[in-house]
């Protein structure tokens, strides 16, 4: 072995005497010392900021409306410090007036909302016992308020006033933490708008460091040292150099081996100082001591290995420099390529047609794709023909906005055969915007009808036993009165969603169930409903709370828990028993009247979860999860079922059925039903697949499935320095059901390690083969 | 060592293929055989293109014979323990430029099995014979073409092989090295060591080498002995005379005089041309009939130049 530890040793040498380390080196050395100084400075949270407002056109429409009319409340002592064009303008929303809010005043309004609360911070006189009275405010407000105002400096008269305002106004405005957190270079704020909440710096950090890792070391380090090394195994091969080296009494291939390995010390010097850096800035200036981060040493290591491979074979086969940079370019086009034609074609063209929820409605068989669209399966063709389908082409969006597209439900209503549904405006963004009721009945062919705006933030859709429709949200829980089949009467402004205030329609309407008692809700939230008893279970940042109707048919707080999480979760519920599967992967099975955890499943790690299904008579419960495993578990027995699902990465969906029948969903839009004692197939909803679909299934997937995946690596390194392991594609990380990407933390590392095996392989077989 | 050959080739035949597409072959060496013995110090001589390279680097198994049979040190060529017993210098070698005399050594000591502490225990000796004895510290880089070859000779020498392989090693090595060189091999051969050498120098040859084997074509056109090779004679007659120019020219005006000129010690060296005894004794009895002395007579031998350049202007074909 001392020949070969004399290559790696040489390239050390090599490596040291080169020029380009050293400039290398000092490169990464500036970089550090320009990114030492940044730190964080704490501090109190003052003006408002857009993000703080969690429900814009709700904040206006009560300042406008009770404003005006109350100048002792606290809506009137806002009001006073809105500009006079303010006024002039939200009065139209207010008062019974003739005058129509445009939309480009309505926009304006919403716009400039935020700054004209702000002006409310610098009043002296905004605070008054009268027209506080009966707000609730935290011990923080409490304190400052006791201080006579003109001994408060002008940071704590800010925060007094912005402590009054959220505490009036409690669910259109978020509550701010105490302790908030600046960035700061040099110990000087950089900016007001660069302001976190404590506990969100470490994530936010995090993310942080792991986007600037895999830009500087995974894309321009690697590209770096694919430059810097292409030269060193050419430079071995010359003739004069591989003569000598071949005469000694070493091996070809473990020769080329120790060179490779000598080749990679270069970027593992480079990595390793750039990432101890950074470790340490990270831990001493934000006190983020991530021992995982020193991980990415390694993994950039192997991530420059799978590309100095190929630039290796180029430097033996045509022993120069420019050729192995042109060939690992090359490469590197070809992996990119394919990485990004499969995942686009999948994300954004094939998986928005993959069926989402099964919705079986009498004798018909509906289900929903996770575009929102709806179909039912025709015999006669055997294909999936879609119903329900929205009339006006502007709300039907393309496949690539499909993802965005957010129906709540459709849910069946056995009493009216009828299937209901609600848009909920684009809610994952956090906006407050309504959406409609929709319905669509057997005898109207399925077609739908929009009904009147649901309240806002409705997340979750029901229909009791009796035919009744609910509806829930962080803000409460709304039982239809009327006929949702009779269309609202438009007064949206050319398709602008102007919230609820043009939700007093006359031919139906949401009351609302939720008894004054019960709390607001937080996010993230999931709520889940049993029809056979009309009880609710709502899961609200960590806090389980069973609802059930009081004499008033009223919902109240039977029963709460508080879980001491607060990560989303997704709820299921029948009978006895609820289960709650939180983005973490873990699977509680909850006692419905004690509220407490029976037993704990994680069964697949740290896979967020899709989908929680109850069978009707609450006995099995199946979790899907993103990565297209389904959990199943009798409740009965208390056992897994582990045998039988067949496709297990590929699950879309799942449905019980009565009699002990499962419906799953895989591929695309097959859908299968088995018999759940035998696990035998009962019959299966297929239609032929179009030529996307063929392709993608027999041409991309199979080249990409061989080709190796460099670039999947980043992901890797995100679930090293987050610890997650799967991301909302469309941003809201609360949003479970919605369309994830799951991060393949292993698979990427087996078929790049497969990769560098074959690429070292083929290296020395055509080393030993070849005369020199 | 026992008496079997140090290099034993029989038939060895190296055919390339070059081209990806429309394969030619390229017959480097076409059967060649021939032996070297322990201790001897073998020349290799050959023109460009002769095979000379491709023989050197199929003993090493750098390259791969085609056919044919090749032994070195008792064993088929390609044994990693054979190697071990090889000292190779190549042509053209290249020494990284990062290195240092010193650590060049360490390196491929290293890579032929020694130790650091050894290479480093033999390391000033070596630099010493090869006259490098100041330039241990210093960057390769720094290094001029000789003492690049001075360099590759002391590490093909590094391991104590049984036999060195030297392909040009004067290249680039001005007269006073070639010198020192030439020594070196000699005082290594009186060790038991046996060299093989491959050089387009053919003085160099002819000084230092007890046998040569001549390729041409990858053929093998002549080995043995350089006296074998040399004493072919000559049309030309070597005299040393005692007289004056202008009589030796008057007897001598009927033949060829190739060169008359006077020597150091008043003789006068004489080249005629004459293809028969018949003439010799007829230029005898004119030289002595006008009283010049003859101090000395003998047909010219061949120089290995000479040799060298008749076995090339002949038909191809192995001898």
């Amino acid at each position: 072995m001392r020949a070969y530890f004399a290559v790696i040793k040489d390239s050390f040498r090599e490596a040291f005497a080169s020029k380009v380390l050293w400039v290398l080196l000092a490169l990464i050395t500036l970089l550090l010392a320009l990114l030492l100084p940044l730190g964080m400075v704490e501090g109190v949270a003052t003006t408002f900021q857009r993000r703080d407002i969690s429900d814009r056109s709700g904040l206006l429409t009560r300042l406008s409306e009770e404003g005006p009319q109350d100048e002792s409340s606290p809506a009137g002592q806002v009001w006073k410090n809105f500009s006079t064009d303010y006024q002039q303008l939200a009065r139209k929303i207010g008062e019974e007036t003739n005058e129509q809010v445009t939309e480009d005043e309505w926009r304006r309004m919403r716009f400039r909302i935020v700054d004209e609360i702000n002006r409310s911070l610098k009043d002296q006189e905004f605070y008054d016992q009268a027209s506080w009275n009966g707000v609730v405010l935290n011990d923080e407000a409490r304190e400052l308020v006791k201080l006579p105002t003109d001994s408060l400096t002008k940071d704590q008269l800010a925060r007094r006033n912005r402590l009054l305002i959220e505490a009036a106004f409690p669910r259109e405005i978020t509550a701010s933490s105490s302790n908030e957190v600046f960035v700061a270079y040099l110990g000087f704020t950089i900016s007001e708008n660069l302001r976190l909440a404590a506990d969100d710096v470490k994530p936010i950090v995090q993310q942080i460091l792991a986007a600037f890792i895999m830009i500087f070391v995974g894309i321009l380090g690697v590209f770096v040292a694919i430059l810097v090394t292409s030269s060193i195994i050419p430079r071995m091969f010359e003739a004069g150099a591989i003569d000598l080296l071949l005469s000694k009494p070493v091996s070809r291939s473990l020769l080329f081996l120790s060179k490779f390995i000598g080749g990679c010390s270069f970027i593992l010097l480079n990595a390793a100082y750039l990432i101890v850096g950074l470790w340490l800035i990270a831990g001493l200036r934000f006190d983020l001591w991530s021992n995982r981060l020193l991980l990415c040493i390694p993994v950039f290591l192997f991530l420059f290995a799978i590309y100095f491979s190929v630039s290796a074979f180029s430097g033996v086969v045509w022993r120069g420099a420019v050729m192995s940079v042109v060939m690992t370019i090359v490469f590197w086009g070809a992996c990119f390529t394919v990485g990004t034609a499969k995942t686009t074609i999948e994300l954004l063209l094939l998986n928005p047609t993959r069926l989402a929820a099964v919705v079986p409605s009498g004798d018909t068989l509906i289900v929903k794709n996770r575009s929102g669209a709806t179909f039912q399966w025709g015999e006669a063709e055997h294909k999936w023909e879609e119903v329900f389908a929205a009339d006006d082409s502007q709300t039907r969006q393309g496949p690539p906005f499909a993802l965005m597209s957010s129906i709540i439900g459709p849910v069946y209503d056995p009493v009216h055969d009828r299937i209901v549904a609600a848009t909920a405006g684009n809610r994952r963004f956090g906006g407050g915007n309504a959406g409609n009721i929709l319905v669509g009945s057997r005898d109207d062919d399925w077609q739908r009808r929009n009904g009147v705006a649901v309240p806002n933030g409705v997340q979750s859709l029901f229909v009791t036993d009796q035919g009744t429709i609910l509806v829930t949200g962080r803000e409460g829980i709304w039982e239809f009165q009327g006929d949702p089949s009779v269309e609202q009467q438009p007064f949206v402004i050319s398709g602008f969603d102007i919230g609820r205030i043009f939700s007093k329609s006359e031919v139906g309407k949401f009351d609302d169930v939720a008894s004054n008692d019960l709390p607001r809700w937080n996010s993230p939230f999931a709520a889940a409903f049993d029809p056979a008893t009309e009880r609710i279970v709502v899961y609200s940042r960590g806090k389980l709370s069973l609802l059930s109707r009081n004499d008033d048919r009223e919902f109240v707080e039977a029963n709460n828990r508080d879980m001491n999480r607060d990560e989303p979760g997704v709820l299921g519920f029948a009978g006895d028993h609820l289960t709650v599967a939180l983005r973490n992967g873990e699977i509680q099975i909850v006692s419905t009247d004690t509220l407490e955890t029976q037993s704990t499943f994680e069964p697949f790690g740290k896979i967020a979860p899709r989908q929680v299904v109850s069978s009707a008579d609450g006995r099995l419960v199946a979790v899907l999860f993103h990565n297209g495993k389904l959990w199943l578990y009798n409740i009965d027995s208390q056992e897994e079922i582990r045998s039988g699902v067949v496709r297990q990465n590929d699950i879309t969906t799942v449905h019980f059925l009565p009699e002990n029948r499962l419906l799953l969903g895989d591929r695309f839009t097959r859908l299968t039903e088995y018999d759940l004692d035998s696990f035998e197939m009962v019959r299966q909803y297929q239609q032929e697949s179009d030529w996307l679909e063929f392709s993608f299934h027999y041409f991309i997937e199979p080249i990409y499935t061989i080709f190796p995946k460099p670039g999947e690596l980043d992901s890797l390194v995100q679930y090293l320095l987050t610890d997650e392991s799967s991301e909302s594609v469309i941003g809201n990380d609360n949003d479970l059901e919605g369309q994830r990407v799951v991060y393949d933390i292993w698979q990427p590392v087996w078929s790049n390690l497969a990769f560098l095996s074959v690429m070292l392989l083929v290296t020395c077989i055509y080393i030993s083969r070849k005369d020199f | 060592m026992s008496s079997q050959p140090v290099i034993e080739v029989d038939d060895l035949r190296k055919t390339y293929q070059t081209g990806l597409i429309r394969r030619k072959k390229v017959e480097a060496l076409r059967g060649v055989s021939f032996q070297v013995q322990q201790g001897e110090v073998f020349g290799l001589l050959g023109p460009n293109g002769a095979g000379k390279t491709t023989l050197i680097k199929v003993l090493l198994s750098i390259v791969r014979k085609s056919r044919g049979k090749a032994r070195m040190l008792g064993r088929p060529v390609g044994h990693r323990h054979t190697r071990r017993l090889v000292g190779y210098l190549p042509e053209s070698h290249r020494i990284p430029e990062h290195l240092t005399g010193n650590s060049a050594l360490e390196y491929y000591g290293s890579l032929s099995g020694l130790s650091v502490s050894e290479t480093r225990r033999r390391r000033p000796e070596l630099l010493r014979t090869v006259g490098l004895a100041d330039w241990g510290k210093m960057p390769v880089k720094k290094y001029s073409k000789g003492m690049q070859q001075r360099l590759g000779l002391a590490q093909a020498m590094l391991h104590e092989p049984e036999l060195l392989i030297l392909d040009e090693p004067t290249d680039g090595v001005d007269p006073i090295g070639r010198t020192e060189m030439r020594d070196v091999l000699k005082e290594l051969a009186s060790r038991g060591k046996t060299i093989f050498l491959n050089s387009h120098l053919l003085q160099e040859i002819e000084l230092v080498c007890d046998r040569v084997a001549i390729l041409r074509g990858g053929r093998l056109q002549h080995v043995g002995g350089i006296a074998e090779l040399t004493e072919a004679a000559t049309s030309e007659v070597l005299l040393r005379l005692i007289g004056t120019e202008a009589t030796i020219r008057h007897v001598l005006a009927e033949k060829e005089v190739l060169q008359c000129r006077p020597q150091a010690d008043d003789h006068m060296q004489v080249i005629i041309r004459a293809e028969t005894q018949n003439e010799v004794d007829q230029v005898i009895d004119g030289l002595r009939k006008s009283d010049i002395g003859i101090h000395s007579i003998g047909r010219r031998r061949l120089t290995l130049e000479e040799a060298f350049l008749n076995l090339m202007q002949e038909p191809d074909g192995q001898k």
